[in-house]
């Protein structure tokens, strides 16, 4: 194994926050992500309107007019946030860019510090000097709320949301990134200010800086970005909270307007990110609907037409396997049941050299040009660190180049069927004999065992 | 071999330019910062191209959506799937349709020689059978589902049929179930002769390797072919001036009811220069007034009536030009009420020299950040060769740019007559 290279020289500061820094001339940009950590709980949808709020003014450029016209004078500099989620762990996620000193012509990184620094810990305030004004709160709540009723209009995705709200009921891991519409709705102005209280004293917090920066330069920006104060960092909990699988597998169709079909089945697995088999499991995913080398685009839509999008993504701090199809309502049973066969080639390792090689080289080519991205490498980065995996590209790399096919076969065996959905506009026939139809709601029925 | 250098001193950036004996042009970026090699072929035939006429031929009528099939049917070759010859080689592939161009595209990690030689013979020999394109109509007519359920789809559709009344831009790219329904291998065969032709090709790649690596490798590759005549892009509509439609209202399954308002602009016919002006003075325009400091979009966004999804768009070519504001409100009528009014406000009084400034330093920043990603300087160049520019041109045009120029193209943009207005409702029972 060759020696580790440390993709991030990382740094411990007071006050619960986590200096990562990866310098390279490689960017015409230095890139800030500042990530919050909380649990995924019942504070998520207010916690999840703050950025939001955070992005219509600051102490010293009260309104959003102020915030961009500023962005636009630092030469398009950019600076947002928004929620996400991996596993059971709820993240602020807060994104600034801005072109290099040398591009300016004037020193960008103090001021982005400043400006970064102002926008987290000195939002705009009401007249009474009530930091976060109520006229925003409510607007941005408003949005939000209308943003999760709209997740319809997407009906890939809104069949990801179903089939995950169903699939994961009695876990914590169903809530979504934003909240619930209900909760989102509910909301006072008090539970958005607390949040944000909260955020700003208790949330340990991660800043990932990629660009021509020495660590010198990114210890500064840290210090003048942070209030360090009487922090008291809180424990976000685990990233992983446990899994509640059902009892075998549930088929559940709902109806909407849809002309095509979309069939979306979850899978769990007991490999996640820090398990030694998780190399297997990213090759298995290769393998299966990963990447346009795997079974899933060559038999189901190369060799059978079904479909012209189909593909599997790996929730590696979960441990689920999500598998989504775009067909005609007709096929659901002929793709069902083939994908399920693909599964089964791969636990059984019916898997050509050819295959395998192909499916080493996607994930490692993907690996290589991780460093040509700002994005990509915080991310991986980010990742890793919130489940205590090292990033390390070139130890993942070497890990993927010795999989094997009894590996992926056993990676393969880990994953298992849990719950089937299916968004359609008429009623077909199911895979299950005793496939419930129901509308808006799910059902367990026995589906395929 | 013709040989130049077009230098960005600002952003310290070589650009290698090479026009071949067959007719290619090819643009290269050394990055030795980066691991990724990125590499674009594209030919000037899309969607828009309805019709094929060789030499003294009379024209025939191409069935609606057959650019995007030669483009699935492109990566199928002799040797198998491209996806997996490209991936055996640590590279990953793509390939993109639009009105007026056809993208081949591939990112590696290694063997960059290899993997363009593979793009170059992948997209020269075609290799096409009964079999194989009859298999592709199923596959394409899932992803033609796949968008007719895509609300953003739908609505841009309705924008660019209620604007225009014959120009095939108002046509869908992929076409529908039934023209594709017909495409054998025959056609296929001759429109892949005619149109992708390296005359009328042009190639941009970006690469830690020599630029010599490129250069070579198209000349050994390319060198060795013979090509019959091109053909060259014929679209002669009579398209006028003004909207096909002022209104149009559609019901959609979408939770919330969506607004496009889009706007005719006269077609860039000369293009070059010419074009690359007009696309700037709008884009900065446009940015003025509906960007995320947009005098128009942000009152809008402070009363609730408009999110952050609110998007504009502008897209010119030599035979179109159009642009495209909207997004998701409560109240579309009021919405079109208000952008309606502020528009004529916005013609009427002009924008300040201070926000065309401001946005020109913006353009400064995002210009640079382009060169940020391989993808990006490849996709930039191709663009401008397209145009007929280059990326000196957008430079000097950028810098050059006066609020008076600005405000004359939002004149020329906003004129009542060519705009058109599509409103799409909530279908009933359609959300939960």
């Amino acid at each position: 194994m060759p020696d580790s290279d440390p993709l991030f020289t990382c740094e411990e500061l007071e006050g619960g926050l986590r200096l990562h820094v990866h310098r390279t001339r490689a960017f015409k940009t230095v890139t800030a992500q500042i990530a919050l950590h909380a649990p995924l709980d019942e504070g998520t949808a207010a916690r999840a309107v703050v950025p939001r709020v955070l992005a219509r003014g600051t102490r010293t450029l009260p309104d959003l007019r102020s915030v961009q016209v500023e962005l636009d004078r630092l030469f398009g500099a950019a600076l947002s946030g928004d929620a996400r989620k991996f596993g059971e762990r709820h993240v602020l996620h807060f994104r600034a860019s801005w072109v290099t000193d040398r591009l300016a012509g004037m020193p960008l990184l103090d001021r982005m510090a400043d400006f970064v620094g102002e926008y987290l810990f000195e939002p705009a305030v009401d007249d009474d000097g009530t930091p976060l004004r109520t006229r925003d709160i409510e607007q941005e709540r408003k949005m939000l709320a209308d943003e999760a009723a709209a997740i319809i209009d997407d009906k890939g995705r809104y069949a990801r949301f179903r089939l995950i709200e169903t699939m994961c009921s009695s876990e914590a891991y169903a809530r979504p990134a934003i909240g619930r519409r209900a909760e989102i709705e509910a909301l006072t102005v008090g539970d958005v200010r607390d949040a944000w209280q909260e955020l700003v004293e208790q949330a340990p917090m991660d800043l990932f800086l990629v660009g021509d920066v020495e660590m010198a330069s990114a210890r500064r920006f840290a210090q003048r970005f942070w209030r360090a104060g009487n922090r008291r960092p809180a424990d976000p909990g685990p990233t992983f909270a446990g899994a509640v699988p059902g009892d075998g597998a549930r088929t559940v169709r709902e109806h909407a307007r849809v002309g095509q079909a979309k069939l979306d089945m979850g899978f769990r697995t007991s490999i996640r990110l820090g398990d030694p088999r998780a190399p297997a499991l990213a090759v298995f995913n290769a393998l299966f609907g990963g990447t346009p080398v795997g079974k899933l685009f060559k038999i189901v839509r190369e060799r059978e037409s079904l479909c012209y999008s189909i593909s599997s993504v790996v929730e590696r701090t979960k441990g689920l396997v999500f598998v989504h199809a775009g067909i005609d309502e007709t096929d659901f049973t002929r793709a069902h049941t083939l994908i399920l066969e693909q599964l089964d080639a791969l636990r059984a390792g019916e898997v050509a050299e050819t295959e395998m090689e192909l499916a080493r080289e996607m994930i490692l080519t993907g690996l290589r040009t991780a460093r040509d991205a700002p994005g990509l490498l915080i991310g991986f980065a980010l990742e890793r660190t919130l489940n205590g995996v090292a990033p390390d590209l070139e130890r993942l790399a070497t890990a993927i180049a010795a999989v094997t096919i009894d590996d992926v076969a056993e990676a393969a065996r880990t994953v298992q069927l849990d719950t089937v959905f299916l968004l359609a506009e008429e009623e077909a026939p199911t895979a299950s004999s005793a496939g419930n139809d129901t509308s808006n709601e799910a059902s367990d029925a026995k589906g395929r065992a | 071999m013709n040989r130049s250098v077009l230098l960005d001193p600002a952003l310290d950036e070589e650009i290698h330019r090479c026009e071949f004996a067959s007719g290619l042009t090819a643009y290269v970026v050394r990055k030795p910062g980066f691991t990724k090699s990125y590499a674009a072929l594209a030919a000037p035939y899309g969607s828009i191209d309805t019709t094929l006429r060789r030499g003294g031929e009379t024209a025939t009528l191409l069935p609606d959506g057959v650019a995007h099939f030669l483009e699935h049917k492109v990566f199928e070759t002799k040797d198998g799937d491209a996806f997996d010859l490209f991936a055996a080689r640590g590279a990953s592939a793509n390939a993109y349709t639009s009105f007026s161009s056809t993208r081949y595209l591939f990112g590696s990690s290694r063997d960059y020689a290899g993997n363009l030689r593979l793009l170059l013979d992948t997209v020269f020999d075609l290799f096409v059978t009964d079999e194989n394109v009859e298999k592709e109509k199923g596959i394409i007519g899932q992803e033609i589902a796949m968008y007719d359920d895509d609300p953003d789809w739908r609505l841009y559709f309705g924008g660019l049929t209620a604007l225009y009344a014959h120009h095939p831009v108002r046509i869908d790219i992929a076409g529908t179930a039934a023209t594709i329904a017909g495409i054998g291998p025959d056609l296929l065969r001759s429109i892949h002769a005619a149109y992708y032709h390296p005359r009328r090709m042009v190639l941009a790649a970006v690469s830690p390797d020599p630029v010599e690596a490129t250069f070579d490798t198209i000349e050994q590759s390319l060198g060795g072919r013979s090509f019959g005549e091109p053909a060259e892009r014929e679209i002669d509509v009579d398209e006028p001036r003004a909207a096909a439609q002022a209104e149009a209202r559609m019901e959609l399954p979408v939770a919330r009811p969506r607004l496009l308002l889009g706007f005719k602009d006269v077609p860039p016919k000369a293009g070059g220069r010419v074009q690359l002006r007009q696309e700037l003075a709008t884009a900065v325009a446009l940015d003025c007034l509906f960007g995320n400091s947009g005098s128009i979009f942000l009152p809008l966004y402070e009363e609730g009536l408009v999110d952050e999804h609110f998007s504009c768009s502008y897209e010119a070519d030599r035979t179109y030009a159009f642009g495209m504001i909207g997004g998701e409100t409560d109240d579309p009528d009021r919405l079109r009420g208000r952008l309606e009014g502020d528009l004529d406000c916005a013609a009427r009084d002009g924008i300040s020299a201070d926000d065309v400034e401001r946005v020109r330093n913006k353009e400064v920043g995002v210009y640079a950040r382009a060169f940020n990603a391989p993808e990006a300087i490849a996709n930039l160049l191709v663009q401008h060769h397209l145009r007929g520019t280059t990326v000196i041109d957008y430079r000097e045009e950028l810098f050059a740019l006066e609020a008076e120029a600005v405000n004359a193209r939002l004149r020329e943009l906003l004129q009542p007559a060519s705009r058109a207005c599509v409103i799409a409702t909530p279908r009933s029972g359609a959300a939960s």
